[in-house]
């Protein structure tokens, strides 16, 4: 997050700058030559873009460049114009939204890439830029793009009257006057990954974590009411920030559809639990992997009993999901307190007890634990008190057990 | 104590603990007051483990006895107190306390009479009647094996025997066995217990009172090399194989030669003659003022104090609530800790103002002992200052105050233990009520 605002504020100040050096080329002029009385010579308002890089605060940015040349015909000399720049991705073959995440680079109310000179007056009716003139740059580490690899980028220059400001909405224009405009496109190779792949993972996520719940669900043998309930509960809470009652209708089917392919995974056999964990692992950041465990430790606790082998496949399931096991149980004794579990099993995966562990470090991990668990023999509510009490118990025995 | 849940029926009547704290105080101040003469002022000792609610339910008890309470102070401290004034003591001790119904174990650093408390922890279900109740379950488990049925086949049974048990539990302290008479279904019997057997019943329960040892070692980030000294207060300490367990922690013997069971007491009297000496030297008796002349005290909290935030998961990136400490546990007292937090919101008018006792940075696993709404300016983007201060004193009494630095608005609350948690009308209630158990 820090990374972000540090570049954002570097941003704001190149944008700024980028403000100086309009104001210096119009200054100057001698971009801007006029044809009085004549015509204009016969070429068209063009643009071109190149991938380049800019030197700000000593860090090197990657941008976008664009840059036009050509004819501008205005109403009167003196016209307030701007230049206007948006983008799109047309790899696909049709044109799909670039967003930005700086919002002073956005239309006014989308999250579009929106690139916009101040207004400046246009010094003469008939004006032409002669040279290639840099009249835009996108920094490209802030656009997000659909999809990674070779994508097919659209960029499209309007000049603008300035006054009324010319408004886009999805990249059209929707009101104010263009005098002049060119589009040009252009080749990236995209290493991030895009909008569209990422809402692909989402969903993707959705799914494994539904097939690991129901998974867990399964392993002790039968999947009742109480667990379907808990996954329902998890699915309502996915669909209830939705407004819009078409789109939640719409999500809730897409959702229900996942479960049923879930549970007839399950029911079949088919789920391979290690497959999963470590696709997970692979797509989805830490969150999200937490956010699986923690709906299998629901499912898990469902019906108010944590069997052993419901406890060791979630333990299992962390480990493959290289989650730290320490916080997997912090979220264990939580949902699947000690008054959950049913049979004797052995204590050592509840106190975090690994066979890696030398019998000092037993002893020094079992001391700690036992310091956590005091503290909240004093907490007020009471059965926060209960499985401390009961935590305490177990940990001196397991003290009895591997420290000499 | 100090839990307003727990109650208990009595001739159809309802007593809090306060309550019933309150007739072992009178039958005490009245026992004193047959050798003294009128008794107006206590000093109270508690368990260094007790927290704010404990420690002010205590005053009400205190209050509800008729006394006075000038004072309440840490077990361990009033017994290294008196042990301080009696020997010549310099460096780190440990005070182990196993009593009746709690331990308690405390270390601190001794310089003649200077006394720094350093750590201190405590666990308020670990002592003596859990021993007892480890023998009866031996003498019935034998006398199942035995008589082919249990010792005590009653909960009511199994009671009645807890005292009897405690009285062999004792004699199993000098002699290595004890036998135990019992009539159950199958007839009379008579079960046998060793010590060795005691030994290896307490040993779990043994094992958690090492663990806290250790645990308060590690807290002050001692070594058990670098302790001279372990003093033993607290009638279970008495029993060998406890002494043996420390032992073989600290490599060295503990201490038995003070008075197990009078040490707090006595420490707890020097402490209310310091205290008399600083406020009218007059009242003390000239032999005992040159003993008390030159003791210093130093306490810790034993409790870590925060206050709930928002912070970022540094593994998921996420917000959560997380309880921020600013005075951690074993701080020496008096001591005081100002952080600046952040509003969150354009437009934010409020701020939850939460103290929390405890330890974790989870919210869910820690205590909130005030909670209160604090108003701020409208209209003000996010991110304005609010200084939070935390102080503690000597007396266990804390202040907080949430400031909001542009605007000055201040919140102030304080947080004592020497103020009973109990309204006046509920205390002139009690008292009527308990007047029926006076004793002539
Ligand atoms: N010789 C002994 N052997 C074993 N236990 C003993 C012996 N003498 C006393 N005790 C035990 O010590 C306990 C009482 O200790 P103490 O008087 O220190 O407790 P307390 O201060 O009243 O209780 P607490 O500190 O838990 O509030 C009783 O459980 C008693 O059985
Ligand atoms: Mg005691």
């Amino acid at each position: 997050m820090e990374v972000i605002l540090t570049l954002a504020g570097i941003w704001f100040a190149f944008w700024l700058l980028g403000g100086a050096l309009r104001a210096i080329g119009a200054a100057a002029k001698s971009a801007v030559a006029t044809v009085k009385g004549e015509e204009p010579p016969a070429r068209r308002f063009e643009a071109r873009v190149s991938q380049t890089t800019i030197e700000l605060k000593g860090n090197t940015a990657p941008i976008f460049e664009i840059e036009v040349r050509g004819p501008i015909t205005a109403p009167y000399a003196g016209f307030e114009i701007q230049f206007v720049v948006h983008a799109m991705d047309i790899t696909d073959g049709e044109a799909k939204p670039i967003f930005c995440a700086l919002d002073w680079m956005q239309e006014a109310d989308t999250p579009l890439l929106e690139y916009r000179t101040e207004a400046a007056p246009l010094p003469y009716q008939h004006a032409i830029i002669s040279d290639w003139s840099r009249r835009a740059f996108v920094p490209i580490d802030m656009v997000s793009l659909p999809r990674s690899g070779t994508r097919r980028l659209e960029f499209h220059v309007d000049v603008v009257s300035a006054n009324p400001e010319a408004k886009y909405f999805f990249g059209q224009r929707v009101s104010g006057v263009v005098l002049a405009s060119a589009t040009v496109r252009t080749s990236v190779e995209w290493a991030e990954i895009g909008y569209e792949e990422m809402r692909e993972r989402r969903t993707r996520i959705e799914e494994l974590t539904l097939d690991l719940a129901m998974a867990v669900s399964a392993a002790d043998g039968s999947m009742d009411r109480a667990e379907g309930a808990v996954i329902r509960a998890w699915l309502g809470k996915r669909v209830e920030a939705i407004e819009d009652d078409e789109e939640k209708s719409r999500e809730k089917r897409r959702l229900n559809g996942l479960v049923t392919a879930a549970y007839q995974k399950a029911t079949a056999g088919e789920l391979d639990m290690r497959a999963m964990c470590s696709e997970l692992t692979e797509i989805s950041d830490p969150a999200g992997r937490y956010d699986a465990l923690e709906l299998c430790l629901h499912v898990a606790a469902a019906d108010g009993r944590a069997e052993e082998a419901e406890l060791n496949t979630i333990r299992q399931l962390g480990e493959w999901m290289r989650v730290s096991l320490d916080r997997l149980r912090g979220m264990e004794e939580k949902i699947l307190p000690v008054s959950m579990h049913v049979g004797d099993a052995d204590d050592d995966g509840l106190l975090g007890i690994s066979g890696a562990m030398s019998p000092e470090e037993v002893r020094k991990h079992l001391n700690r634990e036992y310091r956590k668990w005091n503290s909240l023999a004093s907490h007020s509510d009471p059965s926060k008190r209960e499985q401390a009490q009961e935590m305490l118990s177990r940990i001196a025995a397991a003290r009895r057990k591997h420290v000499a | 104590m100090g839990e307003s849940s727990k109650q208990w029926r009595y001739r159809g009547r309802t007593y809090r603990p306060e309550e019933l704290s309150s007739l072992i105080l009178r039958k005490l101040s009245l026992d004193a007051e047959s050798q003294l003469g009128k008794v107006r002022d206590a000093v109270i000792t508690v368990p260094a483990y007790f927290a704010e609610s404990h420690r002010r339910a205590t005053m009400d008890a205190g209050e509800l006895a008729g006394l006075n309470v000038s004072a309440i102070i840490n077990e361990p401290t009033a017994a290294a107190l008196f042990y301080a004034t009696n020997h010549e003591v310099n460096g780190k001790i440990v005070v182990f306390d196993l009593g009746g119904g709690t331990f308690d174990v405390t270390v601190m650093r001794v310089a003649g009479r200077d006394i720094d408390i350093i750590a201190s922890e405590g666990d308020r279900h670990l002592g003596g009647t859990d021993f007892d109740r480890v023998l009866a379950e031996i003498v019935n488990k034998k006398a199942r094996l035995e008589t082919g049925a249990p010792a005590f086949p009653s909960d009511i049974e199994l009671q009645k025997f807890l005292n009897q048990a405690e009285e062999r539990k004792r004699a199993l302290t000098t002699r290595p066995n004890q036998r135990v008479l019992i009539q159950n279904d199958s007839g009379r019997a008579q079960v046998s217990v060793s010590r060795e057997e005691l030994e290896e019943g307490i040993s779990p329960l043994v094992a958690k009172a090492e663990m806290l040892v250790e645990a308060v070692l590690d807290e002050a980030r001692l070594d058990p090399g670098e302790i001279s000294k372990v003093l033993l207060v607290g009638g279970s300490s008495r029993i060998p194989f406890v002494q043996r367990r420390l032992e073989a922690i600290f490599g060295f013997a503990p201490v038995t030669e003070v008075n197990l069971d009078e040490a707090v007491a006595c420490g707890a009297a020097l402490y209310s003659g310091l205290n008399a000496l600083k406020e009218n030297a007059a009242l003390v008796p000239a032999g005992v003022r040159s003993g008390l002349s030159d003791v210093q005290l130093v306490e810790v909290a034993n409790h870590s104090y925060g206050t709930i935030t928002v912070s970022t998961d540094e593994e998921t990136g996420r917000r959560i609530l997380a309880n921020d400490i600013l005075i951690p546990k074993g701080s020496s007292l008096p001591c005081s800790e100002t952080k600046t937090y952040y509003t969150m919101a354009d437009g934010q008018d409020v701020i939850e103002v939460q103290i929390t006792q405890g330890e974790s940075k989870d919210p869910d696993n820690v205590n909130i002992i005030y909670q209160e709404n604090m108003p701020l300016p409208p209209n003000r983007p996010a991110g304005r200052p609010i200084q939070v201060t935390y102080s503690y004193d000597k007396n266990q009494r804390m202040e907080c105050s949430f400031r909001d630095v542009e605007s000055g608005d201040l919140m102030a609350v304080e947080l004592s233990s020497l103020e009973g948690a109990l309204e006046a009308e509920t205390k002139r209630k009690s008292r009527a009520a308990l007047e029926e158990f006076q004793i002539e």
